[in-house]
């Protein structure tokens, strides 16, 4: 990498650094797992850089994609170390448990399936078109929109359950 | 719930939960120090610019095979640039600037005082609201106060949310007849506006201290230096050395209880309405206000 696409790249880290991180935190829950995703990404974009024209909706794929496979790679290993110590194969992790201040919303958030909580979290909180989303998913735009409807349903259903108005300058949840 | 509401709803929720979190420093030269080492690992080196062949070749013939050295987190390898020579005036002027920007911020700062009770605030400079969650253990309290001046008094609206009582409560309140600073000398606090902090920075009450790394960060200490710190104590501000917005407080006597963490997330329609807007969830019983509160 010449010296004016470094600098370039290093703007971009600095510029999209912090977002990419909190991109992946929505996803996975879990700050250390955030990080280690986002630097595999940026790692990634280092690598295509000279070949990418626009590199953010790259980045986002690449962080979509490593907080999985990080998530996957960390849940085989705990399995593995469980089998060699003998201990029964664990239970799933309640991520909300593991956030000790986290907005319900949030937590319903990490209730949803991994596919449907990158749809929730690319288009309503990166605020993407359904074809960006579909982009830096690899998926259809038909896909974003059934999964992204799935989604807002189950989060409807799990924030309507006890979430009532007490007055009308109040939010209202019905 | 309509669909737009709950997007914005989440939208928010996911803003408040990811506020603060940034990435590692040095994240682009340990970006650079892996692509280089998969670069080479993979037969690759070709294509990398020949000088760089020649370094990562020498730097292999020296480091046990590996293409570049390992980068730790927030130390300076090599190669990477070196950080920009400031003056105490460049600071000062660029903090003064990130400082006139609050407005298009929410500001959030987080402290734990002790047997576990974490406070949250967020607040909105421009209408002088606040939103504040206090855990304790596994208790949980939100409230909103929202702050006027008429009078010569400050008036506080404060509804506050009992998550444990599934309790609520709202009450009004005011403060004694706000006095006239009459010295020069500007007390500098948690609470002080970036209105205070700049004026005490421009005639010299906060001076610009050491550099440091806060949460894996450069940062500059900002120190008081009015004539009252011997008395009162030199509150110190830590600013991040990009942005210089600020990202930590310390208060005397500069325990882990009187560290204050900070850090600004730029508005967006959502989180001002979360931040200004009392939200109390059904089923929760109005009780009388707290008269120790305020």
């Amino acid at each position: 990498m010449r010296a004016k696409q470094w600098t370039a790249f290093e703007e971009f880290v600095q510029v999209h650094g912090d977002a990419l991180v909190r991109l992946s935190f929505a996803l996975c829950g879990d700050r250390g797992r955030a990080e280690d995703a986002a630097q595999e990404a940026l790692t990634r974009v280092y690598l295509r850089w000279s070949r990418l024209e626009d590199p953010l909706p790259y980045a986002r794929r690449a962080v979509v994609n490593a907080t999985r496979d990080s998530w996957r790679r960390r849940s085989r290993q705990e399995q593995r170390e469980r089998a060699v110590a003998g201990l029964p194969p664990q239970t799933p992790v309640r991520i909300d448990e593991m956030i000790a201040d986290r907005d319900r919303l949030a937590k319903a958030l990490l209730h949803l399936p991994y596919g449907q909580r990158a749809v929730i979290v690319l288009r309503f909180w990166h605020q993407l078109s359904e074809q960006e989303t579909a982009d830096a998913l690899g998926n259809s735009v038909g896909t974003v929109k059934s999964q992204a409807s799935r989604a807002l349903g189950r989060l409807r259903h799990e924030l309507q359950s006890d979430l009532l108005p007490v007055n009308p300058n109040l939010r209202e949840y019905r | 719930m309509s669909e737009s509401q709950l997007a914005e709803d989440v939208r928010a929720a996911v803003e408040e939960a990811t506020a603060g979190l940034r990435a590692p420093a040095g994240a682009a030269v340990r970006a650079r120090a892996r692509g280089r080492r998969r670069r080479a690992a993979r037969g690759l080196l070709a294509i990398v610019p020949a000088a760089a062949v020649i370094a990562g070749a020498t730097v292999a013939l020296h480091g046990g095979g590996t293409a570049t050295p390992a980068v730790t987190a927030g130390a300076p390898s090599a190669t990477a640039p070196a950080p920009a020579i400031v003056t105490d005036a460049y600071v000062v002027s660029h903090v003064q600037a990130a400082l006139r920007g609050a407005n298009d911020f929410i500001i959030v700062t987080k402290a734990t005082i002790g047997h576990g009770q974490a406070t949250t605030t967020y607040e909105d400079l421009a209408t002088r609201t606040g939103r504040s969650v206090v855990s304790i253990g596994g208790d949980k309290v939100t409230y909103w106060i929202k702050t006027t001046t008429s009078g010569g008094r400050d008036h506080w609206q404060t509804t506050y949310v009992d998550y444990t009582k599934r309790t609520w409560w709202t009450k009004n309140s005011q403060s004694g007849v706000l006095g006239k600073a009459t010295s020069g000398d500007i007390v500098l606090s948690a609470d002080s506006s970036p209105a205070e902090i700049s004026k005490a920075l421009a005639v010299g009450q906060l001076r610009v201290g050491v550099k440091g790394k806060v949460n894996g960060h450069l940062a500059i200490e900002l120190v008081y230096a009015g004539k009252l710190a011997a008395k009162a104590g030199a509150v110190r501000y830590w600013v991040d050395a990009t942005t210089f917005q600020p990202v930590r407080i310390d208060l005397p006597p500069f325990t882990a209880a009187t560290t204050i963490t900070e850090s600004w997330i730029r508005k967006s329609a959502a989180l001002v309405k979360e931040t200004n807007t009392p939200r109390v969830p059904a089923g929760f019983r109005q009780v009388p206000a707290s008269p120790a509160f305020n």
